[in-house]
């Protein structure tokens, strides 16, 4: 089991009368092992499962299923022995196309040579109703232990199945595995492959270009294969009269956990944060608390990280009331940073949707912040994102011009990677 | 008109009878807090985490440096974190020696990261310093100011071993103040760091107290720019202090001043917690003597403790530390028969004319502060000492300091009458 260091960052000095505690919290596991190697497993007691799910409906057809083909192949050579897999071919409805008798294999020279044959079965035919797909993995990897882990696959709009369905499948699958969500080409729609990597703890990303497949494929699944525990959970206590204001995890990307708690009692809850290899990531705590009196200091909050039910490491969030307004007025450094990442990929996702709408004022003022937000911050890959889509006149005051003609995928690149964000330089 | 009623925890009203406020969910009405419970929502001592806090409402629960007192030998320090600060991170330390005592007053610098533990280092590190320079021989002043100058290094280097990053604290190198004083004899050799100071309070002599130390602060500079103190100590930065012991201080050369206790009296190091309210040598003294210290029976320790309420009386604004030390005969438990006055003639010295530490009039009589048998007392009954008030002798490194007072002619009170001369 890995070790876990919790550092904490926030002003802990509040105006009198105020009430508000923000603070960043980085969690760093390092020594952990890797992905179960012999089907022992980790050290939670629990195996690893992965699953590949590939759109094959008709719009998948030509140099996009060949892409495919080929990086499901690639992903499949890197999972490790021992690890129990599957190939799921995604229509209307969704089968499992490796093992041939359904459920999971377990991994193998053998095994993985048959699962790469199998692909090159992979057809594009048919529609689209992801929220069918995720059922079917569902059922088939809920009973299993361990991490379990989705690499989907889409180029098109969920359109043979009602929001409904597809919101009910995310639901039934929250807790069960996490879900890495591709999407190829510029016909398939962000929000819901957003929707359904935040609600299964992934990532979304756009492969324009089908030919960079095979690579994103296969280091999905090698950063996979790195995690070795699963069921990392947050644990928030906040005191007596608190509310909390938000929970997002923002490094290396944004997620907002606030509505995860799982309550515990009227103090504690849980936020899960699915599984965890040797890695860094930071959270942004916002909690609201009674006020005390000048002088005094309280607990605003205690962040404990728990593994497998046991404690693995906390930090503390403090409030202390001060009439020293050289204390109280600070914003500290890494709450700042982050909630300008924040801002700035609210921003692009305002500016976008200003612009959809064909109101380009809106869109002009929000992608100008954007840009000037993302200089400010040293966020260079948003920064290059967003000057694909505006011209850039002056990144520091964010004067910018609307682009009369964008390319789709660029467009949709800065959508999907706009919650992407930076650390703070030390 | 009856006053809106509203919940002592999170100030939202509450009717008349309500047993909980409906906000959050505190006790109205409560019991008044019992021993060990949370003082600010009753939650029973068992309900407190690990770390110190009320496991219900997550207030602070004391911490045991909040309020310390100590003795040793003939002096007393008490330290209080004050009303309004969430910690002390004020710190301080006696020593008593053989033939020499020393008192070390240290405030973390509340902007800086662990600027608790920074005073802490800073004291005892300082202390330790002074005591193995000048234990095991007879100490001269001289190696007082010489042990003070090398120990303001050894504070500086503890204070740079602090960690120098606080989880959720200030970025800033921890820092503190530093003010203190070396007693041999009847001299009283002091150097400071920022704004902590050092008081003579002259007992029989209404305008022989003064201030030892000079402080490092804006104030200072702009004084000794010219401007008058009233301007100076007007300006918003007036209490910046310009020196102090940290990674970043800027270098400097330590002041030691070597003055003479010219009779009974105090010396009192302390903290800005106590000077911001009572500033001036006069005020000091009026309050060290309003409550018969010495005299009537009021130990050294129930005086400062006296003058640490005093300051939370006045507001407590800041952690307060008031190390303080009778000298001469009023300290006694029992007033003392009085003593024929010793007719030896002072030695004359015009004002602001100091003499050279090694033509200062060597102690008579009083045998050295000590931890096991010293009594001021009982030693000042042999002589009380003759020396002019106000004078003061330059140590070794020392820059010069004007002298702040014209030497007394008064006649010197018998001990006895310390309280009624006024």
């Amino acid at each position: 089991m890995p070790d876990f260091h919790l550092e904490c960052f926030q002003n802990e000095y509040l105006a009198e009368g105020a009430r508000e505690v923000n603070a960043v919290v980085t969690i760093t596991a390092s020594g952990g092992g890797t992905a179960g190697t012999d089907g022992a497993g980790d050290a939670s007691g629990g195996g690893s499962v992965e699953v590949i799910v590939i759109d094959t409906s008709g719009s998948m057809g030509g140099a996009k299923i060949r892409a495919a083909r080929e990086a499901t192949g690639a992903a499949v050579a890197a999972i490790k022995d021992g690890v129990r897999f599957a190939v799921i071919s995604g229509d209307n409805t969704a089968h499992v196309l490796y093992p041939p008798n359904g459920g999971l294999a377990t991994a193998s020279t053998q095994t993985r040579f048959e699962a790469q044959r199998a692909t090159d079965r992979l057809q594009a035919s048919g529609g689209t109703a992801i929220g069918s797909w995720l059922s079917l993995i569902t059922s088939i990897v809920q009973s299993e232990p361990g991490i379990k882990h989705v690499i989907l696959l889409t180029d098109g709009k969920d359109e043979h199945e009602s929001p409904e369905t597809l919101q009910a499948a995310i639901e039934g699958a929250k807790g069960i595995f996490q879900c890495d969500c591709r999407g190829v080409g510029t016909d398939w729609v962000v929000s819901e492959l957003r929707k359904i990597a935040t609600g299964l703890l992934g990532t979304v990303d756009i492969v324009a270009d089908p030919a960079g497949l095979a690579a994103d494929f296969e280091a999905m699944m090698t950063q996979a294969m790195g995690k070795s525990l699963a069921d990392v959970n947050i644990r928030l206590w906040t005191p007596q009269g608190a509310s909390i204001s938000f929970v997002k995890q923002v490094a290396p990307d944004l997620l907002d956990l606030t509505d995860r708690r799982v309550t515990l009692n009227p103090l504690s809850g849980d936020y899960p944060t699915g599984a965890w290899g040797d890695e860094s990531r930071d959270y942004h705590f916002a909690v609201a608390v009674n006020p005390g009196n000048v002088g005094d200091e309280m607990l605003a909050a205690r962040v404990s990280l728990v593994v497998n039910g046991q404690v693995a490491g906390q930090a503390l969030v403090k409030a202390v009331w001060t009439d020293d307004t050289a204390l109280s007025t600070k914003i500290n450094r890494q709450v700042a940073h982050y909630t300008g990442q924040a801002e700035l990929a609210d921003a692009i996702a305002e500016g976008l949707e200003a612009r959809k709408q064909g109101d380009m004022e809106t869109a002009t003022t929000k992608l100008g912040r954007a840009v000037q937000l993302a200089a400010q911050s040293g966020n260079t890959d948003t920064a290059k994102l967003l000057a694909k889509v505006v011209d850039v006149e002056d990144p520091v005051t964010g004067k910018v011009r609307m682009k009369s003609k964008v390319d789709d995928a660029d467009e949709m690149t800065l959508d999907t990677r706009s919650t992407k964000t930076v650390r703070v330089a030390r | 008109m009856t006053p809106a009623l509203v919940c002592p925890s999170c100030g939202d009203p509450v009717a008349e009878g309500d047993e909980f406020c409906e906000t959050c969910g505190t006790r109205l009405h409560a019991p008044p807090p019992e021993e060990g419970t949370c003082p600010k929502c009753g939650a029973r001592a068992d309900q407190a985490d690990p770390d110190g806090y009320c496991g219900r409402c997550g207030y602070r629960l004391a911490r045991p440096n909040d309020h310390v007192e100590v003795e040793a030998g003939t002096m007393a320090l008490v330290t209080d974190k004050g009303l309004r600060h969430h910690r002390n991170e004020d710190a301080g330390v006696l020593r008593a020696g053989t033939g020499f005592s020393v008192l070390v007053v240290c405030d973390g610098v509340s902007t800086t990261a662990n600027p608790d533990q920074a005073s802490e280092a800073a004291a005892g590190a300082f202390a330790d310093l002074v005591e193995a320079s000048l234990s095991g021989h007879d100490p001269s002043p001289e190696d007082a100011a010489a042990a003070l100058v090398e120990a303001v290094a050894a504070a500086q280097k503890a204070v740079l071993g602090v960690p120098q990053e606080e989880p959720g604290g200030y970025p800033q190198a921890p820092s503190s103040t530093l003010a203190a004083a070396v007693i041999i004899g009847e001299e009283m050799v002091t150097t400071n760091v920022g704004d902590s100071r050092a008081y003579w309070i002259d007992a029989t002599d209404a305008g022989g107290s003064r201030q030892l130390s000079k402080d490092d602060s804006m104030a200072e500079a702009a004084i000794a720019a010219g401007e008058s103190p009233e301007t100076a100590y007007a300006r918003r930065d007036a209490h910046t202090i310009t020196h102090w012991l940290g990674a970043d201080a800027p270098e400097a050369t330590p002041r030691t001043q070597a003055s003479l206790a010219a009779g009974p009296g105090f010396l009192l190091v302390c903290s800005d917690g106590l000077w911001n309210y009572y500033e001036s040598p006069e005020s000091l003294r009026e309050l060290i003597l309003a409550g018969s210290a010495g005299v009537n029976g009021e130990t050294t320790l129930e005086t400062a403790r006296r003058l640490v309420e005093a300051a939370i009386a006045a507001g407590g604004h800041d952690n307060i530390t008031v190390a303080l030390t009778a000298l001469g005969p009023q300290a006694a438990p029992v007033p003392a028969p009085a003593p024929a006055p010793d007719e030896a003639p002072a030695p004359e010295v015009p004002p602001g004319e100091a003499p050279a530490p090694e033509e200062a009039p060597a102690p008579k009589g009083i045998p050295a502060p000590s931890g096991e048998e010293t009594l001021p007392g009982e030693a000042a009954v042999e002589a009380p000492p003759e020396t002019p008030a106000g004078v003061t002798a330059e140590a070794a490194a020392v820059q010069p300091i004007p002298e702040p007072s014209e030497p007394s002619t008064d006649p010197r009170p018998q001990p006895s009458e310390t309280e009624t001369k006024e």
